[in-house]
Parts: structure tokens; sequence; C-alpha cells
């Protein structure tokens, strides 16, 4: 017999960990993913398969955060030759001229390097490519990223904020030396886009279980006048904060966590997620790399400017005494 | 029955499971240790009117289930030095005995110290020497310790090194600043001081408090000397070639109270205790519910420590 609603949710926030797994492997595992506020309720759009290229845009939704319940997916590979034919990658959602516009990570290939396409939607629903004829709407300049149409040279993991009436795309990237970096590009239209190269490089460093270190998925926002960006690398979720979105100053690790998204409700309540492994699981190689898992979500609590992840409970019902 | 309860625990979501939630009390620090008969885990209890002052003590035969067998030591007479607190200890097997130091208060304004009981079989206890005084307080001079005003002196580990013992313990410097401080010793029980090695400045906020030292662990890998202690972002390590010298500190992640050991089979476990993750510790909102005791696995990688799945320690 299935659970109810509220059976769901009372056992969910009933997990000792503080970081609640959500949305689990009996519904689909979770790697890269997006949680956007949309009118009807909360969206999660997210890639599936680990280790191999995702086709498609999965998509569930929850009233509450809690308790998620799978969809159709969102949106699906293009033709062959399409530039999202091969890969349907890590996304970023935002709302332009009343309509949701998501950049994703796409190859029309496997062995192509990454680039970003668009496709935008009245209701978080249904969504149409743009514009429309399987081309890319960003690739990185060769100069200084010396990007090549093949090689699967990373241009990954878009960001998207808006900023004085105009849209920064961060996303992770490469120098000509193979160096990570995160990079940013701006656009008016969220179609056009202006390169503005990377804002911060970070030199490889790799060990035997872990792996190559490297920036990803950042994820940029303002919290009490100030920026804050968070990203995962070689330690784990570490994050910076600046006066302007532009500057940042010193790491801190937060804890290792893998894909986080850090975002707030209109309550003011802020979240954390982690996804696809136990804190902590090496991410690059084996034997560590298994057994899958699906959406985490805990609390963010802000203390003079620092961010305590806190108990989800904690956020959802309010701190006891 | 215990098998139905190892395989709810291992099925947590989490990556750190939670093993022991006694119910009535919770577990702070804690010392975990391997003796022929299993797992020892000792621990200071929050109770609903803390401080407490009695040391419990819990077996484990993989770990997973626990059986607590009551306090092993318990406050003394009122003068003694632990009348009023007993509080996180450390635990070292020296010519055949177990040694626990552990802080103890005689007052509730009493400054912390540290006291000193001996068994043979981890089970009973006895204090040494015995007539209700401590074995340690750290030197006047730099630390500004006096008999009275709750000056730090806790969370004591110790850790043997080249014939002697080295005891780690979070103590203040006379201007307040927390620090690490070090004490050796031959036998357990005779003490030397050797001040403070690691100070950090203070800093505080609204929500997680002032910062601060606790906790401090020192365990060897791989020819190197790691240095896990609990401060104001979370845990944090350092490396050092000795066990004096320290790196850089790296965050780990915002554990509580967390302890680092191995089986001695080459596996490695993290322990947190008390509040989930992230609970800010020391400030009224965010301190409850209080928690039991978690226990994750650890795997070295070119000698950065990993905090990974139980399951993935426990069953490869």
């Amino acid at each position: 017999m299935s659970k109810t609603h509220a059976e769901r949710r009372k056992a969910i926030l009933a997990q000792p960990g503080a970081m609640k797994e959500v949305y689990g492997p009996d519904q689909d595992t979770v790697n890269p993913h997006t949680i956007v506020r949309g009118p009807d309720a909360w969206h999660l759009f997210y890639g599936a398969f680990p280790g191999r290229h995702n086709l498609e845009k999965r998509h569930a939704t929850s009233d509450d955060l809690v308790v998620w319940t799978r969809q159709e997916p969102a949106l699906l590979r293009g033709d062959p030759g399409d530039c999202d034919h091969a890969e349907v990658s890590e996304a970023s959602i935002v709302k332009h001229d009343g309509r949701w516009h998501m950049m994703y990570a796409c190859q029309p290939e496997p062995d192509s390097s990454r680039r970003f396409a668009l496709a935008v939607s009245d209701d978080l629903w249904t969504w149409e490519k743009v514009p429309g004829d399987g081309s890319p709407v960003f690739i990185p300049p060769r100069g200084w990223s010396g990007w090549t149409e093949k090689g699967v040279l990373e241009c990954k993991d878009p960001w998207v904020i808006p900023y004085e009436g105009r849209f920064l795309m961060y996303f992770v990237c490469q120098n000509r030396w193979g160096d990570s970096c995160i990079a940013l590009a701006e656009s008016d239209d969220m179609v056009h886009w202006e390169d503005r190269g990377p804002l911060m490089v970070f030199q490889r460093i790799e060990n035997s279980m872990q792996g190559p270190s490297g920036f990803e998925v950042p994820r940029v926002f303002m919290h009490d006048g100030r920026y804050y960006i968070f990203v995962m690398n070689f330690w784990g979720l570490q994050y910076a904060s600046g006066d302007d979105p532009f500057h940042f100053g010193e790491w801190t690790v937060l804890g290792p966590w893998h894909g986080s998204s850090v975002f707030s409700d209109e309550e003011g309540r802020w979240f954390i997620t982690h996804a696809l492994r136990p804190f902590g699981k090496p991410s690059t190689k084996r034997p560590y790399l298994e057994p899958f898992r699906g959406l985490c979500i805990g609390g963010i609590v802000w203390s003079e400017g620092v961010p305590v992840p806190v108990d989800l409970n904690d956020v959802l019902e309010g701190p006891v005494g | 029955m215990p098998e139905d309860l190892r395989e709810k625990i291992l099925a947590q979501p989490s990556a750190m499971k939670e093993v022991y939630a006694p119910g009535d009390h919770y577990v702070n620090g804690h010392v975990m240790l391997r003796a022929a008969a299993g797992w020892h885990l000792f621990y200071h209890p929050m109770e609903p009117h803390p401080p407490s002052n009695r040391m419990l003590h819990a077996t484990s035969p993989d770990l997973l289930t626990w059986t607590l067998h009551g306090p092993v030591v318990e406050g003394g007479e009122p003068g003694d030095c632990d009348a009023y607190e007993i509080g996180d200890c450390a635990i070292m097997e020296h010519e055949g005995r177990w040694y626990m130091v552990h802080q103890a208060r005689p007052y509730p304004s009493g400054s912390r110290r540290f006291a000193l009981a001996v068994s043979d079989d981890l089970y009973h206890w006895d204090k040494v020497p015995g007539d209700g005084s401590a074995i340690f307080t750290p030197g006047p001079s730099w630390s500004g310790w006096r008999e009275a005003g709750v000056l730090e002196c806790k969370g004591p580990f110790i850790f043997e090194h080249e014939g002697r013992y080295l005891m780690y313990y979070s103590s203040e410097n006379r201007w307040g600043d927390s620090c690490i401080a070090l004490a050796t010793s031959r036998d357990m029980v005779d003490w030397e001081d050797e001040g403070p090695f690691i100070t950090t400045q203070r800093i505080e906020n609204p929500v997680q408090g002032p910062s601060g030292f606790e906790c401090p662990r020192v365990v060897e890998q791989g020819g190197r000397y790691y240095m896990f202690v609990m401060a104001f972002r979370g845990l944090q390590y350092a490396v050092g070639d000795d066990p004096y010298h320290f790196g850089p500190w790296q965050v780990l992640g915002p554990w509580h109270a967390a302890s680092i050991f191995t089986d001695g089979e080459g596996r490695w476990f993290i322990t947190h205790a008390y509040r989930p993750f992230g609970k800010p510790s020391t400030m009224g909102r965010f301190r409850e519910p209080h928690k039991g005791l978690y226990i994750g696995g650890l795997v070295w990688s070119d000698g950065v420590p990993v905090p990974v799945d139980l399951n993935d320690v426990l069953h490869g």
C-alpha cells in the first residue's frame, strides 16, 4: 500500500541525518540539478545517469520540497546533427520577459566538446528550444579556452543571475593550459552572449582516489547585500563572498557535498542540496563510485554572513526552543 | 533482532549512520577504542541539566549495535576535583592497564582540570591518586589558569610517540585566545606542561557563538601526523611530519566532537555526536533536538582523508 503524502513527509523528516534524502533511488538517481519555485509548485530539473551521457532533462515537482513526484521529462535530446543530440546536461533557469529560460550544456556527438543551448517555457512544463534550428547559443572563445569542436573540452555547469538589468552567466571551463576555471559571459536577452573570459583559474591537483580537481556547479546569489559564490572543488563544497558579483575573497570549505545548490524561498528560508552520492563519495574513481543516490536537502541559516548548514527540520519547522 | 537493527542502521540514507541514540540522554565528547572483547565507547552524557558528573560506558561487537553498561567514573565528594563535573576523556593502555584522563570541575565556578582513573578491564575503574585531587592543571604563567573562573582545560587526547605520551588539550592563553596545548608523560600519572602550541584568535557570531578549539585528535597515517580539531567552521585538520608541527588547516565538514580512529586492520572511521551536523553549537535557537552518536567511514587518498559512507568501509 502506498504511503500518503503526510506519511512520506513524516518519514523523510525523521531521517537522522541533517540533510534528508527527499527524492530517492526508488524514484530516480539525481546528479546535476536545479530547483526553481514556479507559480504552481517547486520544480526540480535534473540529469540522472552518472558516468553516461544524459539524454533528457528530467523533471519532478513538489509542494513542500519534502515529498516529490516524478513527472515526464521536460526536455528531450535533439535530432542527429543538433547541438544536443548526444547529451542534455546541467542547466540553469531564470525568468526573463515573463518566460522561463533554461540554459543547458550539451553535446552533438559523444566525443564533441560541450556547448550551451537554450530552451524557453511559459509554465516550466512545456519547453521550446531556441533558436530551434539545432544550434547552440554559446561557445567559449578559442583564444583563451583552447576550445575545439571535438575533444570534450569543458564548457559546462552554466549558472545565470540577473544583475543590473542584464544577465551574468558563470560557467565551468578550462584555460588553454588545461587548468579549471570559472568563466563569465553577459547577455541582455539570454540569447546573445558576450564572453567575459575566466573569472577565476585553479591550478590542477589530483590524487589517486578523488581524481583530478576542477570547479563544478558554481552557484552565485546575493544575500543581505553581499554576493556569494558556492562551487564544488577538490575538497568539497566551498564558498567565497564579495561586494559585487565579479570579485570574491578567500575560499572556505563547508562540507564534502556533491552537486550542491543553495537557494531560498519567498519566506526567506534557505536550503542546501546535495545529490548522487552520500557526502564524501570521492567523485571520479572506483571502488567508491556507487551506489548512487537521489536528492538530499538540508537547511542553511545565516549568521553575520556565515552560511551555517543545519537540519532541514530547523528551517522548515523552525528551531526548537 | 540485532541483525534487523544493523540492517536498519546501514540503510540510513546519510553517509554517517546514527548508531547509538540512548533516549534519556545524549552523547557528546566521546572516545572509541577497540579491546579484545570488542568496541568500547566512553562518553560524557549530556542530560537535561548539564553538566553531568559521570562517564558512561557502552560496548559493541560491530560498531553498530551498542549496549550501555552504566557509569564507570562518577563525581566525587564535595571538595573533590570532580564533584561537579566529569567531562571529555582520553584513554591509553600503559604497562597492561588502562588509564583514563578526564576533565573535571569541583564546583560550578571552578576552572576545569584533569583527573585520572585506572582500570584492568575497562569495566571497573579506580580514581588515582584517590584523594580527590587532580593530576594536571595548565601552567598559570602562560594560561592565566587559576582555581576558579571556569578557565579552560578540556578535551584531552593522548597519543604515544617515541616512548612518551603526548597529551593535547584545549585551553586558552592568558589573553583569552583559544589554544591547543601539550603536556607529556612517561607513566600517564606525572605530566609535564609543554605550553600552548597552536592558538587561534577569537571570532564569534550570533548563531555559532564564540570560536575555540575543541576535541583535538592526532593520528598517524602513512608516516605523517594528522591533527583533527573542531573549531568555528566545523571539523578541520592539518598535517605534519612530526606530532609537534602542523601545516595549514583544511575544513572537512561541519561535525561536532568528531573522533577519527582505526580498527587496526586498515579500516578508518569518523564519528560525530550530539547534534546533526551543522547545528551551531552554543546558541539557544538551534541547539536542540540533541542526538546520539553517528559513525561514517574514512578513506585515505594520497594523504587526504576522505569521509565516505559507513557501508563503504564496513563492507568494502
